[in-house]
Parts: structure tokens; C-alpha cells; sequence
């Protein structure tokens, strides 16, 4: 495997600190432990891209210049940091103008692209390059009877599938399964959590996430496993304003990653679990019921 | 309420060719309106105009219906009527060039934080107003982006 | 029809023109008359003048050396310029002639026939493609004209070295091969059985019949689609000039137009077709109590068992055995319950496939489509949703003979209360197939016709554009809106299967005319898949050596005046093969490809083009350097000469030979080296 220069992205620093906290626990156990890129920067996000899409590749493409300097691919587990990144790397590739804008733009600051990082996410790696065998393996405290909807958001598959089928995604669920934890059908698995606009239009984005958590419901799910900061928030920073207006259950969102160092034995103090609003109480009771 | 006539002085051909000449968008004039970008996307309930029928009026010229409509200021940049269409209209690329040129030209709608917010946020990354801060890199304006 | 006119002829080593009296514009005399050229340029209406200066082409091919007239027409090709050809050769005494204009491929023909009207030898004749080449593939004018300007005066340098040649004849063999047995083969096969010709009908299929056969009723007549059909199934197997091979299919094809060698291969059905009459005994018999497998022609909606009858219509009406089910293969320690049940004997575990050789003059092909796999538009769930189903599959549940006697019914057995059709399912879709595919908007007016007439449920057309273009379509449309169905004009973007809804679908689609989403529950939904070329269509192309058009259909010659010819002569096209269509157009398709046989057959020869090649025996070493490279085995090796000798009807004019003597010694027709020599020095003359 080529070397990877972990990505954590802005949020993982702040709102989604859970997740950065469990993928660096899970890779530790699983024998690949994290090293995080030297001073990358924000990708930009989509915000900047409304702005100014030049500055907003140039942005973006410091972080690649970066890891070709340290000959590694970047692992990023945020969808927009993902799509962003990948976005950059393919417009360079196929932009011969804004290709050669950016280059000046890196040369300015002593670095250069030549073209020669991919893009990863934690569930490529952890199903190609780990492989579900060795989680299997790695397994300590199987997850039975745990039943996870599986939700993937939208630029993890969208407008590139990279990885995974753009309609119906298998590697979150293939992870899941191999803790021992059973995978409801979730129809929903791409659908918009409605990003920023729980914030700036809250009837509309909490409608996007009532209809995500009532299809968790309806599907019978005892959590609902992601693998975006921003759909995390949203769906468990906002789910006692949902619960408001809707008539609904509480039910834990979680990283994939928590799930499964839960399932690999990490203490879940160190997966970040006590960060999530709505209690995780449900899955951790269902580990330490089956454990004793 | 604007009245719902509009007349061949209402096009804007400049505008017309504008978003046509975006990379890929030339394909909105293949449109055959099947809806597929409307149906699928999320935030339909809430537009004034649906997707498809801001990408026609583009290509027409209206451009004070298109910037002034909060459609484009909906979208999430899921990128499922981009992946949907048969005719593969790049729409969400065609949303940011619009939220673009509406801040550019400051057509804000009124009622919308949205194109504020985008505006902060980008302003609050190139500018680097948090980079004195030890945990902000990711805020910290990266040298050598101005230069282009 | 061809002339000798008293020059150019006579042996290759005593020609007209020899290569070291020509120097510069020298006239070519060499004790023949001297060369007297006539050029005509075609404007082609606006096709050619509109980018090239046609009078400027003219102007510059007037000054050429040899060159006696030259001339511009609005077009060459009809009776006026031809007889403008005509007229010149006598009054002005030309002796070559030189058109440009269009392909060859369209007017070679005609012009080498106005030259001959005129009295000349055809072959002293050049045509010059400035259609093609130059005015329909650049925009700049002056380019283009000067493009024109060289063609033409390497056309012109060429033809003076041209020799008077005689075209070949050859017989053609009478007999037909027609490849695919669907409603477009058994028309062509019965129509030319009809005329007394024999038919070579193959079908890989253990049943002719084909995709209509599935049907149950044809739009917009709503005529039972097996009851005009079998009939012709049965007239076909019963037809003495047609010889009917199913489960056959065509590996290898040789030869040529009038006479071609096409290997068959018969695949083993276990079953001797002589001996069995389709009683199903051993179909009763077998160890399998009921049907395990999935039933191929109701597209997997019934089980069937490892021993079967195609479809109770099947022609011929015999079982046939499936290999990779039947335990007898699989083990070797079946009872043979079926063998003992045949009182015929006719059930042979050891049969082995079979190769054989035919030999026909013409072949038709005749090989159909396949549907879109529904699978590859994810976002409806066909496959994962048990009530979204493919039009072909609501074809066999609408069917009286098909699984369910005719009632539409869910897979529970259930009425379907609210039926969804989405039209174009892999049509007019980058994504997919981009090309429309034209009988889809009347199939699925037709099922929400049946649907409605069969159960009562609501039914939803989901359309872009409905188009009814045919004889009574619009009508059919008409009356299918009359009747109350649905019809909201967008794409379905996405289907939903609730969690407690005992299988209802949501479908999200937007009502383009109203300018809404609509979320409309339904119980049913049919996808109309669109028609595409079946999976091998290009590995049968390359073994009939025809064409493919990008999108992967079979490619007719001309698009409207041979649409049911190929580029390789003597193989025509019918039916879906070549696009989509409905019946009608499959039937009147396959009637004209089965008359351009005839035509070609009627002739009882036809005449080879003379680009042959042919060794000049003194020069000949003998090395045999050309044998092993000729791709049509045309060359043979005369032991007691020890020199090659060319099979001048089996050389098809490649020039491989030519370019690989050592010693110079094999001659190409219409290809000599001085020809192709002045035609280069003549392109490359800048003036």
C-alpha cells in the first residue's frame, strides 16, 4: 500500500472530533496507525466554491502538492474534503488553463503537482487495502444483534464513484457486518442530509433529516452509522429539534468508525462516544450485555 | 408579485451565452425536460423554480429571474441531478457559477442567509482571521493564493 | 455491355503507356492516339459549391496537360450531365474521363457508364471525390478549393496511364442463407421459399419465433401476436425449400458474393428432432417432479425442468435438454426416468455437436436485438424491488398462454390496485443508449391498455415525449388517454419501497406540464426498457464482414437509398438487427432484403470489379513469398512453371501480393505502379 497522509479536515477538529478520535483508534489496533499530513489547510468546501473557483482549486490543491512532496496518497475521511479533493485532482488533470493557473499559484509558495496522489477514504482502505478478513480476525467483542442503517450521504458517491456503487454503497455495510452487527436496508443511503441549510433555512433542513431518522425508525435500526462530520451533526445535533416537530424516537448517530473500534474492544471513551448528543447508551449496553 | 409576462426585452442574450459556455454547459440546449433533475432533488419542495426549468430559463437569457431565483441558493451540491441526467447537464456546477455570479453581481435575495454565509466563510479562510490561533491551520490562508 | 475501342488493350508487358515515354507533360502517344481528357465538376446542388469554387476547379483542370475540356454542372449525376459526358466523347474525340464529384461508393457506377455510352472502354474513366473529401469536411473555402484543385489533377495524371479492362463474370449460387429466426427471418425465408429459392433459415434458439412470440397482443391493432405468427412457424418447418437448423450457430464465413462458405455449428439438444414429436412424455418423466430452472422465454416468471419444450408454440415442437441442470450430466446416475418414458427412442444423452458447410449466394441477417438490462439504471430497483418488472416480463403475465393464464397479478398473486410504466428505460440516456428506441411509447400505451382492461388498477405513463409516428398510432393514443390513464409528462428520478407497506413503491417524478413533484404510491412498475444490439453483435459482424454504426447496430449501406444492403455485397439486412422497429417495419424490411436476394440471385451472375491482380510469368521466381499472404487463398503455385498463378475470381483486389514481390512480377489492375505513381506526383504538384 502506498503511503497515506491522513486528512482529517476542519471539521474533524471540531465538530467531528469523534471521528477523528475513532479512525486513529481503529487504525492503531489494526496495525496501520494514522500520520497526519504536515500543515495541510482547508480544502474550501463547497462555501468557497460559490465564491471564487479558482482560489478555491489553488486551496485545495496545496494539500495535494503536500502529499506528493511526502509521496503519499491522502486518506480523507470527510465527504466534502473527499469530493473537493477529488474534484481538484480531476479538474487539474483535464484543465490544461486552470491546471496551469494553480501551478503558478503553488510555485509562488515553493511547491509544485505533478499529478500524482489519489484520493482515499477510510472505507476503501479498510475493505481493499485491510481487507474484511483481518477485522474479522481483529474482532474482540462481536456486535450481535446490533441492527445499523447504513447512511453514506451524498459526495462520497456523487458525481464520482470512486469506490463504491453510486447507487446502492456495499463498503460501510460489508464493515458493519463483519463486527457482527446486522445492516437494515436503508433506501436513504445517499440522500442529502440537507448540509448548511439546517442552519441557515431550519424548516427545510430539519424536514431532510426527519425524513433520514424515520426511515431509520421504520427500518427498525438501533443506530444509524455514518461516515460525514456534517451529516453526524446533523443528524444528532439537531435531532431533539426534529423530535420537536415529529413524533420520533431518540436513536444514536455514530461514525462507522466508532461501531467498529467498539467492536474491536477500544474503549469507548477513547472512540469519542460520550461526544454524541443524543446518548449512545443503546449500543453500548448491547456490547457489555453480550461481552457478559 | 412580478407579473408572469415576459418580453423579448427581458432576455439578456450576453447571459444566455454566459451559462452555455460554462465546461460542460453547453448541453443545456439538448435539454428534453424529463424532470429527472427536479424529481431528484432534494430541496424541490422549497425552490420557486425547479431545476430544470432554471436551466431553461438560462439558456433563454432570463437572467433577473435566474440570479433572483432562491433555487440556486438551495442547493446542497448533492449531485443527484447531476448524476441522474440522460443528458448529463452538469447542474450542480451550473448552481455554483450561478451562486457566483449572483454574489458578484449582488443579486441577494433577500430572505436568504445563505449567499452571507458563504461570503463570511470565504472571507474568513482567505483572509485568515483566525490563523493567530494555534489549532486553525485549516482557517490559515495559504500563501501563494493571491497570486493567481 | 462492355466495348473494345481499338487502344489500351492488349497483353500487360505491351502497354499503352509505357512508364519511361512519359516525362512531364509529354502527350502520351506511343503510337496511340493522343490523350484527349474531358473533366466535369459537380456542384452537387449546394454540397459541394457552397465550400469549393467549383468554376475555380474547373478554370485550373482546363489548364492540365492532356486535358481537351473541362466543365462545372449543377449535377453530374443526372441524365443531362451524363449525356453532357456523352455527347463530349463524340464530338470532341476524349478518350479519358474524369468526374468530380461525389463517392465512388454512390456514382462510380454511373459515371463508368456514361463513359462507356460514349463509346469509351469504362475503366478509361477516374472519379474524384470532392464531396467527402474536401467540401462536407472543411469550412474554409479557399483550403478546401485547393484540396479540389489536387485531387483533381491527380485524377487527371492517373487516368491518362489507364488500360482498357473487362469485368469478370461469375455465377451466383441460388440458395439463401437467412441468420436469425424472429419475425424478420421467417418472412425473408418464406418469401424467397416462396419465390423457389432455398433457404438455409439458422437459429441459435431451440425454437424460431423469436421476441414476437413472447407478445401477446401487437399495437396498435391489439391482434393476437401468436396467431398471426404460428402459422408462419408452422409454414416455415413445413416449407420444402427452406432447411430449418435450430440451436445452430454460424462460426465461420468464406467466400464471396454468389458463392459463399458459411460453417455451421450445430449444438446438441440430447434430443433426435427425426424421431421426437413434442408429446412431453419424458418431459412428465423426468426426476425433477416440478420445474426448478428459470423458464428463458417467460423471462424467468415460471420454472421449467432440465427436459423442456422450448414454448408450446415452439417450431420445431421438440424437447430439448439442458446440460448444466440435468442430473444425468451433472452425475451420470440419473434414473433416465425420460429415457424410458420416449417410445421413440429419440432421447440421445451421447450427442455430439455437429460442423457443416453451406453454400449460398446470398445471406440474410436477420439477427434481432436484445432489452436493456434494467439493472443498469439503479435508481428504479429492478431486481432488488420485487414489484418493479421489465415490459417484456408484463408481456408474458398479460399473455394468455404465459405464466399466469393472462392475469396480471404481483408475484403474491395479488391484482395491482396502481401500475406505474416509466418509459424510456435505457433510451435517450447518455448514461445508457442515447438513441430513441421507437417502439416503446406504443408497447406502453398498449399495457396500460391491457392493464386497464385486465384489472382495473390506476395506471401512470411516465413520459418525456410520446411518439406515435405509424398507421393508426396516434388513434391508439387517442383512445388510450380516452380510457383515463395517466399520462404525466416527466422521468421517474426515484423508486422507494416503504418499510410496512406490503411492497407499495413511491415513485418521485416531476410533472413537467404542471411544474410539481409528484410522490405517487403504486404496486406495480414497469420499466419500458429500450431496444439495443444484442451482446455479440460485433463478433457477428466481424464474421460476416458487414458494419457496425457507432451505436452498435448493424449499418446499412445508404441510410435511405440501400437501407437493406451492406457494404459487403450480397448480405443484406432485416429487422431489428439493423434498428429498432416494430413489426410492420420488421416485416416490410425483411420482404425488401429478401427481394434484393432475389434480384441478385435472378441475375444468375454477376460481374467482379477487374482490380484484380495476375502474375507476369516471365518475371516470376517462384519464391512463393505471396502464397502464405493472400487472405483469400487465390494464389496457387504452378509446380511445373515454378511460378505463382493468381485465381483471378477469387482475388478481391487487396494488393497484399503486389506489395510484397520481391521481383515486381504481380501487376494490379487499376493499380499499376505508373498510376499510382502520377496520381501521387499529381496531388503533390502544388501549383
Amino acid at each position: 500500500m502506498k503511503k497515506l497522509a491522513y486528512y482529517p479536515g476542519c471539521s474533524l477538529k471540531g465538530t467531528g472530533r469523534a471521528y477523528d478520535e475513532s479512525l486513529r483508534a481503529v487504525f492503531e489496533v489494526l496495525g496501520e496507525p494514522l500520520e497526519e499530513l504536515d500543515d495541510w489547510n482547508c480544502c474550501g468546501a463547497t462555501s468557497y466554491m460559490s465564491i471564487d473557483k479558482r482560489e478555491a482549486y489553488a486551496l485545495a490543491s496545496r494539500n495535494l502538492a503536500l502529499a506528493e512532496r511526502e509521496k503519499a496518497d491522502l486518506l480523507t475521511p470527510c465527504n466534502a474534503c473527499y469530493l473537493v479533493l477529488e474534484k481538484t485532482r480531476r479538474h487539474l488533470a483535464d484543465s490544461a488553463e486552470m491546471g496551469h493557473r494553480v501551478r503558478r499559484a503553488l510555485d509562488a509558495v515553493g511547491l509544485s503537482y505533478e499529478g500524482d496522489v489519489r484520493i482515499r477514504h477510510p472505507l476503501e482502505v479498510l475493505t481493499r487495502d485491510v481487507g474484511e478478513e483481518r477485522i474479522k480476525e481483529a474482532v474482540k467483542e462481536p456486535l450481535k444483534g446490533l441492527k445499523v442503517a447504513p447512511y453514506y450521504g451524498c459526495q462520497i458517491v456523487r458525481p464520482y464513484a470512486t469506490f463504491d456503487d453510486q447507487y446502492h454503497p456495499q463498503t460501510m455495510d460489508r464493515l458493519l457486518k463483519a463486527t457482527g452487527a446486522k445492516v437494515v436496508p436503508y433506501p436513504f443511503k445517499t440522500r442529502c442530509c440537507g448540509a448548511s441549510q439546517t442552519g441557515t433555512l431550519p424548516e427545510v433542513g430539519l424536514h431532510l433529516v426527519y425524513r433520514l431518522l424515520n426511515e431509520a425508525e421504520a427500518r427498525g435500526a438501533d443506530v444509524l452509522a455514518v461516515i460525514c462530520p456534517l451529516c453526524q451533526f446533523n443528524l444528532d445535533a439537531y435531532q431533539s429539534q426534529v423530535r420537536r416537530e415529529y413524533d420520533l424516537e431518540p436513536i444514536p448517530i455514530l461514525y462507522f468508525s466508532q461501531i467498529l473500534g467498539l467492536a474491536l474492544g477500544i474503549p469507548a471513551k477513547k472512540l469519542g462516544i460520550d461526544r454524541c448528543v443524543v446518548s449512545a447508551n443503546r449500543v453500548l449496553e448491547r456490547r457489555a450485555a453480550h461481552a457478559a | 408579485m412580478r407579473p408572469n409576462i415576459r418580453t423579448e426585452a427581458d432576455r439578456s442574450p450576453e447571459f444566455a451565452r454566459w451559462i452555455t459556455s460554462l465546461p460542460g454547459a453547453e448541453k443545456i440546449q439538448e435539454c428534453m425536460h424529463c424532470g429527472l433533475c427536479s424529481a431528484s432533488c432534494p430541496l424541490f419542495a422549497y425552490m420557486d423554480y425547479s431545476p430544470r426549468q432554471l436551466m431553461h430559463l438560462g439558456r433563454e437569457g432570463f437572467e433577473a429571474d435566474v440570479l433572483g431565483s432562491f433555487t440556486i441558493w438551495l442547493c446542497t451540491s448533492c449531485y443527484q441531478c447531476t448524476v441522474e441526467c440522460p443528458r448529463q447537464i452538469p447542474v450542480t456546477e451550473i448552481m455554483y457559477a450561478l451562486k457566483r455570479r449572483a454574489i458578484e453581481e449582488g443579486v441577494y435575495t433577500e430572505h436568504l442567509p445563505i449567499p452571507i454565509l458563504a461570503r463570511e466563510f470565504q472571507r474568513m479562510v482567505a483572509g485568515g482571521i483566525w490563523s493567530a490561533r494555534d489549532d486553525s491551520r485549516f482557517v490559515r490562508r495559504p500563501s501563494g493564493v493571491d497570486g493567481i | 455491355m462492355l466495348r473494345e475501342d481499338g487502344f489500351g488493350s492488349g497483353s500487360t508487358r505491351d502497354r499503352a503507356v509505357d512508364g519511361a515515354t512519359v516525362n512531364g507533360d509529354a502527350p502520351l502517344t506511343n503510337g496511340n492516339p493522343p490523350i484527349r481528357i474531358g473533366v466535369y465538376v459537380c456542384h452537387c446542388g449546394t454540397n459541394i459549391a457552397r465550400t469549393v469554387d467549383v468554376e475555380q476547379v474547373t478554370e485550373k483542370a482546363g489548364e492540365l496537360p492532356n486535358v481537351t475540356v473541362a466543365r462545372d454542372y449543377k449535377y453530374m449525376c443526372s441524365d443531362p450531365g451524363q449525356e453532357m459526358i456523352k455527347e463530349d466523347i463524340e464530338e470532341l474525340g476524349l478518350n479519358r474521363i474524369v468526374v468530380a464529384s461525389c463517392s465512388p461508393n454512390l456514382h462510380e457506377e454511373t459515371f463508368r457508364g456514361a463513359t462507356a455510352a460514349g463509346g469509351l472502354n469504362p475503366f478509361f474513366f477516374q472519379m474524384v471525390n470532392i464531396r467527402e473529401h474536401a467540401s462536407w469536411v472543411h469550412e474554409d473555402r479557399e483550403s478546401a478549393t485547393e484540396k479540389a484543385i489536387d485531387l483533381v489533377r491527380a485524377a487527371v495524371q492517373r487516368v491518362r496511364h489507364h488500360r482498357a479492362l473487362e469485368t469478370r463474370r461469375v455465377p451466383i449460387r441460388p440458395e439463401v442463407l437467412v441468420v436469425g429466426g424472429g419475425i424478420a427471418g421467417i418472412t425473408a425465408a418464406l418469401t424467397l421459399a416462396h419465390a423457389g429459392k432455398h433457404v438455409y433459415l439458422v437459429e441459435r434458439e431451440a425454437s424460431i419465433g423469436g421476441h414476437m412470440a413472447q407478445f401477446d397482443k401487437t399495437f396498435p391493432t391489439l391482434d393476437c401476436a401468436a396467431c398471426i405468427l404460428t402459422p408462419k412457424m408452422t409454414q416455415v418447418k413445413a416449407h420444402p425449400n427452406i432447411t430449418l437448423m435450430t440451436m445452430t450457430d454460424v462460426v465461420k464465413v468464406e467466400g464471396f458474393v454468389g458463392s459463399y462458405e458459411v460453417t455451421v455449428k450445430h449444438r446438441p439438444r440430447y434430443i433426435d428432432v427425426s424421431l421426437c414429436v413434442g408429446c412431453q412424455q419424458c418431459i412428465d418423466a423426468c426426476v425433477y417432479k416440478r420445474g426448478k430452472f428459470e423458464d428463458e422465454f417467460d423471462v424467468g416468471l415460471s420454472k421449467r425442468k432440465p427436459i423442456y419444450l422450448p414454448n408450446a408454440q415452439a417450431v420445431p415442437q421438440v424437447v430439448l435438454i439442458d446440460p448444466e441442470q440435468c442430473i444425468q450430466f451433472s452425475s451420470g446416475k440419473c434414473k433416465q426416468t425420460c429415457l424410458e418414458a420416449c417410445d421413440r427412442d429419440a432421447i440421445l444423452f451421447d450427442q455430439e455437436e455437429r460442423v457443416e458447410t453451406l453454400e449460398v449466394g446470398a445471406i440474410i441477417m436477420a439477427t434481432g436485438f436484445q432489452t436493456f438490462d434494467a439493472r443498469r439504471s439503479p435508481h428504479y430497483g429492478y431486481g432488488i424491488y420485487p414489484n418493479v418488472y421489465t415490459a417484456l416480463e408484463v408481456e408474458r403475465l398479460v399473455n394468455a398462454s404465459g405464466p399466469t393464464g393472462g392475469e396480471v397479478v404481483l408475484r403474491d398473486g395479488e391484482k395491482p390496485t396502481s401500475v406505474g410504466i416509466v418509459h424510456c428505460v435505457g433510451s435517450r440516456d447518455q448514461k445508457t443508449n442515447p438513441w430513441c428506441s421507437k417502439v416503446c411509447c406504443m408497447y406502453s400505451l398498449k399495457l396500460a391498455h391491457l392493464i386497464k382492461e385486465k384489472t382495473d388498477a390506476e395506471v401512470y405513463n411516465f413520459y418525456i415525449d410520446i411518439r406515435t409516428p405509424g398507421k393508426g398510432f396516434e388513434e391508439f393514443y387517442q383512445r388510450v388517454a380516452a380510457e383515463g390513464t395517466h399520462l404525466i409528462r416527466g422521468k421517474v428520478a426515484s423508486v422507494y419501497q416503504q418499510a410496512d407497506g406490503d411492497g407499495e413503491l413511491l415513485v418521485d417524478v416531476e410533472d413537467t406540464l404542471a411544474g410539481m413533484v409528484r410522490r405517487i404510491p403504486v404496486d406495480m412498475l414497469i420499466l419500458a426498457v429500450g431496444l439495443e444490439p444484442r451482446a455479440d453483435a460485433e463478433e457477428v459482424r466481424r464474421t460476416f464482414n458487414i458494419t457496425c454504426s457507432g451505436d452498435g447496430w448493424f449499418m446499412e449501406r445508404h441510410p435511405k437509398l440501400a437501407p437493406v444492403e451492406t457494404f459487403t455485397d450480397g448480405v443484406y439486412l432485416a429487422g431489428c438487427c439493423q434498428g429498432p422497429k416494430d413489426i410492420p417495419e420488421t416485416v416490410a424490411q425483411a420482404g425488401a432484403a429478401a427481394g434484393q436476394a432475389l434480384a441478385l440471385i435472378d441475375r444468375a451472375y454477376i460481374e467482379l470489379e477487374p482490380n484484380t491482380a495476375h502474375v507476369i510469368a516471365e518475371d516470376c521466381s517462384g519464391c512463393k513469398t505471396c502464397i502464405p499472404l493472400c487472405p483469400y487463398q487465390a494464389i496457387l503455385h504452378d509446380d511445373a512453371e515454378n511460378r505463382a498463378e493468381i485465381n483471378e475470381v477469387l482475388c478481391k483486389g487487396c494488393g497484399v501480393c503486389v506489395a510484397a514481390c520481391p521481383s515486381g512480377s504481380i501487376v494490379q489492375n487499376l493499380f499499376e505502379d505508373m498510376e499510382i505513381y502520377e496520381e501521387i506526383e499529381g496531388v503533390l504538384a502544388y501549383a
